[in-house]
């Protein structure tokens, strides 16, 4: 998937050479909207086709989520110790 | 928020028409998708580098800001391997590449259903899509017993737009750079961390 890269890199060279054209930018913001759109519908066809994703997806997205909750506690335990020590002395 | 109602009813529309009708295999060919997915990278590439919130807070930049981020992908793989221990619903690989999304749902589901499979895409979807939802709803909450890192932290890519406004107001003005650094970097990442994976 090296070329997921590539064109991301490209992307963001022509993004900084081109940053004060601001209609190009707002053309470039509005097609990743579409694309993306674009391509949640072909994800959403690919489910709807396969039995056996659209059979576990209740369960898939239970699981889901409880991913999502470890990830959160785990960001809270870190971002709570790095707070103490070094950010909060800051304060007045 | 309107933007991920927008980007999950182009999702349910898919699954109903796929559901629903019967599609000639041509509109399911993989290459179409593919070639959207390398479009689109171009353009997010576009989008970040045309960023002008990015070289402001470059200007604002101490060793702390640079921490930030680490915080979050740290908190991030943390919260993996606690999950990890006691779950075995996903492969090592796969909750690494679904937490890697940093709450970038678009393109880390579309990015892994292309990569990895369409089920990973979908998980990677709902899973990112909670990230953003509950930092959103339990900012204050996130506030009140983490400290003020938390909610960016948190809120992961997502804390330079969406949860951005919820940071400012709970966690002050003067983390807006913070959050705005740490959405950049780790929206950068998602792409990077993602093809690593698969």
């Amino acid at each position: 998937m090296i070329i997921v890269l590539i064109l991301f890199f490209i992307g963001f060279s022509l993004g900084i050479i081109f940053k004060t054209n601001d209609k190009l930018i707002r053309i470039s913001n509005t097609l990743v909207n579409g694309s993306i759109c674009l391509l949640l519908f072909f994800l959403g066809l690919a489910v709807g086709i396969n039995e056996d994703i659209m059979n576990s997806l209740p369960t898939l997205g239970l699981q889901s989520i409880l991913l999502t909750l470890f990830i959160l506690i785990g960001t809270l335990i870190i971002s709570y110790i790095a707070y103490k020590i070094l950010f909060k002395s800051n304060e007045k | 928020m309107k933007s991920s109602i927008l980007i999950l009813s182009f999702f349910i529309a898919g699954i109903l028409v796929g559901k629903l009708i019967t599609i000639p295999e041509l509109f399911i060919d993989h290459d179409i998708s593919l070639y959207v997915l390398y479009f689109l990278m171009l353009l997010v590439g576009i989008g970040i580098g045309s960023d002008k919130n990015a070289f402001k807070t470059l200007r604002s930049i101490n060793y702390k800001i640079l921490l930030i981020p680490l915080i979050s992908i740290a908190g991030t793989f943390f919260g993996i391997v606690l999950h990890q221990m006691i779950f075995s619903n996903f492969s090592w690989r796969q909750s690494l590449a679904v937490g890697s999304g940093f709450g970038y749902y678009s393109l880390s589901s579309v990015l892994l259903s292309e990569m990895g499979n369409e089920t990973l895409g979908v998980v990677s979807l709902i899973s990112n899509i909670g990230r953003e939802v509950l930092t959103l709803v339990l900012a204050p909450l996130f506030v009140f017993f983490f400290g003020k890192i938390a909610p960016i932290a948190a809120g992961g890519a997502t804390s330079m737009d969406v949860t951005l406004p919820v940071i400012i107001k709970f966690s002050g003005k003067e983390y807006s750079y913070y959050a705005i650094f740490n959405g950049i970097i780790l929206t950068i990442l998602v792409p990077l961390i993602i093809s690593l994976l698969y």
